[in-house]
């Protein structure tokens, strides 16, 4: 199962890849065009894609079960960059800490609090003042 | 200019203030990485990424380079005390190292750790100076048609020493030379497989690349595998004696050497890296040894000759990626990644045209060297304290880095927005069992091997036999080609052995 899944979307890229380059122009082998290297590489892909689905066949190979703390954050990273913008960085920053560290520091809720503020403002420090990055400040102007 | 002339001048820059400084950040925060068992270098580099684009070119390579060798010293500690190695090329420091600190001869062991890692660093840098410029002589040589073959040969090798299956290593090669055409075509000014994407036209860059598949991927997979702080017991309570004594020197004089010459030579072969010399060295002094009995047991010559070998590994993987402008691991892909970035065109011309470069990162070399025998000795006490942070305080600092630093590239929420798909591309990867160290080295490596495939041909008039008409590219077709080939034939000849 495994094998075939990864197997299909490698045979997938290819072929949209060779349909672009196509698209785009092969050109000559005398005179190559912009179409020529994607579709080499691809065709190579392909070739390497349907070996490794003949010899990985019978393969047992199975993937360990997704666990509860990567899927919080990995959803808590993606929720950041949707709202950084709106909330602005001290905010968002500070919420998203929270989150990672209580992850870890279970039932000292305040200890992740103290650590996310010191940290948020640190890095505020760090990157705006220092290295003069301007973060985005948000609706509230934070 | 001679060599000489071009020692001095490298050393006026990087004896430079702000040089100083940047070089002692980067082997700063090579022995943290070090240190630290849950942040490799290749993370480490991809995290500083963002800051090269703030700083001076010189000196943010300066500083990239000694995150670099810094790692070798910084991995002895945590191996030597509490026997988790923190990287891989310090796995086996831990058979002996470990077995020392247990025999309370911990101070030894680290001492003869720091001052086999500078000897060995110091001969690599000199190593290095020697060879680069030779190298890069030779392959003023090269046309198109031979750099395509060696990139090649390059990708091949970095597929076959991977952690994984070659072929899955080749697939990934493939995957990172297809992305390394998204964007721009440099020839015809086509956008190519943008699908549209406006935001795909500058292609993919490094940066969120790096971090997504290095720095975020790599939290996702020790948060998977729960990684408890497995930090038990640690041996500091009193280190003392860090001076080797005499006896310690002799035993160790010419693993350190023997370790030096391995690495250094090893490291400069593409893919090798830093971790297989440390095992051969180790195989070697065991061999050589009166009583090889004594290893595995607290050998003080098993932790002096692999500890020279990964510092002097280092230096080597420098050499074909200054002098060629080919990558050999993925710190020297990130390095090189950042050198285009800055507008620095890597490859044979890079020493003569950009001495600066070249000589001021090659002489901070040898002042990084000191900094980290300094660093390293007196304060190990220190090292200890960072280990015993848990690793629930330390991945939200690492992945808020990730954030912020992604951002401050081009002051872009969408970059942050890149940099999370990344890491989740990189997370599934490596659950399926795909490495990313092809991937990123063909996206590096991509542009030069399309443009020199193309000029090739221009050359040849559209015959493909430019590449086995040239003696130097048919060597470097036929060595991919083995390596290609190999698991077939080691499957044959171990079916014949059982039949």
């Amino acid at each position: 199962m495994v094998t075939l899944k990864s197997a299909l979307f490698f045979s997938l890229l290819c072929l949209t890849v060779i349909w672009s380059s196509l698209k785009l122009g092969l050109g000559t082998p005398s005179d190559p065009g912009p179409g020529f290297f994607p579709f080499i590489s691809s065709i190579v892909l392909l070739i390497l894609t349907g070996i490794y689905a003949y010899t990985e066949r019978n393969g047992t190979k199975s993937i360990a079960k997704h666990n509860l703390p990567v899927i919080i954050v990995i959803s808590s990273l993606f929720i950041y960059s949707l709202v950084l913008d709106y909330l602005g960085f001290s905010i968002a920053t500070f919420l998203l800490l929270i989150v990672l560290l209580l992850l870890g520091i279970k039932e000292k809720w305040w200890l992740a609090a103290v650590v996310s503020l010191i940290v948020t403002f640190f890095s505020y420090f760090l990157f705006n003042k220092i290295l003069g990055v301007n973060l985005p400040k948000g609706l509230l102007g934070l | 200019m001679n060599t000489l002339d071009s020692i001095i001048s490298g050393f006026y820059i990087s004896l430079q203030p702000i040089n100083l400084l940047y070089c002692f950040l980067g082997v700063l925060m090579g022995t943290l990485v070090g240190v630290l068992p849950g942040l490799g270098p290749a993370a480490a580099l991809s995290l500083l990424l963002p800051i090269v684009y703030h700083i001076p070119p010189v000196s943010a390579l300066i500083m990239l380079f000694g995150l670099c060798y810094g790692t070798a010293y910084g991995g002895s500690t945590t191996s030597i005390l509490v026997n988790i190695p923190g990287e891989l090329s310090s796995v086996v420091t831990c058979f002996d190292g470990y077995q020392m600190a247990r025999q309370g001869r911990a101070g030894p062991a680290l001492g003869i750790a720091a001052f086999g890692s500078f000897i060995a660093g110091t001969l690599g840098v000199i190593g290095l100076m020697l060879f680069a410029p030779l190298l890069a002589d030779f392959a003023l040589r090269f046309g198109p048609p031979e750099f395509f073959s060696l990139a090649v040969m390059s990708l091949t090798l970095v597929a076959y020493v991977g952690r994984g299956k070659i072929l899955s290593g080749l697939m990934m090669a493939c995957v990172g030379l297809l992305m390394s055409t998204v964007g721009m075509d440099t020839i015809t000014a086509k956008p190519r497989l943008t699908f549209g994407f406006s935001s795909l036209l500058d292609g993919f860059e490094l940066p969120f690349v790096a971090m997504g598949l290095f720095g975020l991927s790599e939290i996702f997979i020790n948060l998977s595998k729960d990684v408890k702080s497995e930090v038990s017991e640690i041996f500091a309570t009193k280190i003392k004696h860090l001076l080797p004594t005499r006896q310690d020197w002799k035993d160790s004089t010419k693993p350190i050497l023997r370790g030096t010459a391995i690495g250094f030579f090893l490291g400069i072969i593409p893919g090798v890296g830093a971790a297989i010399p440390t095992f051969l060295s180790y195989a070697i002094e065991k061999k050589l040894s009166k009583n090889p009995d004594k290893f595995g047991k607290g050998a003080i010559e098993g932790v002096a000759g692999p500890e020279s070998a990964n510092n002097a590994a280092y230096d080597g993987t420098f050499v074909p990626m200054l002098s060629l402008g080919i990558p050999t691991n993925v710190s020297t892909s990130i390095i090189l990644g950042v050198l285009m970035v800055l507008g620095i065109q890597p490859g044979p011309m890079l020493i003569s045209s950009r001495p600066d470069v070249f000589w001021g990162v090659v002489s901070s070399m040898y002042i990084g060297n000191v900094m980290l025998l300094l660093l390293n000795l007196p304060l190990i006490g220190l090292w200890v304290q960072i280990l015993k942070i848990p690793y629930s305080l330390l991945f939200p600092l690492i992945v808020l880095f990730c954030e912020i630093g992604a951002f401050s590239v081009n002051n872009s929420v969408t970059d942050v927005l890149l940099v999370n798909i990344f890491g989740v591309i990189g997370y599934i990867m490596r659950r399926y069992e795909f490495e990313g160290a092809p991937l990123l080295m063909a996206l590096v490596l991509g542009p030069m091997i399309e443009n020199s495939l193309r000029r090739s041909l221009i050359m040849s008039d559209g015959s493909f036999m430019i590449f086995l008409s040239r003696p130097l590219s048919v060597f470097f077709l036929l060595v991919a080609i083995f390596l290609i080939l190999s698991p077939l034939i080691t499957k044959k000849i171990s079916k014949k052995t059982i039949n």
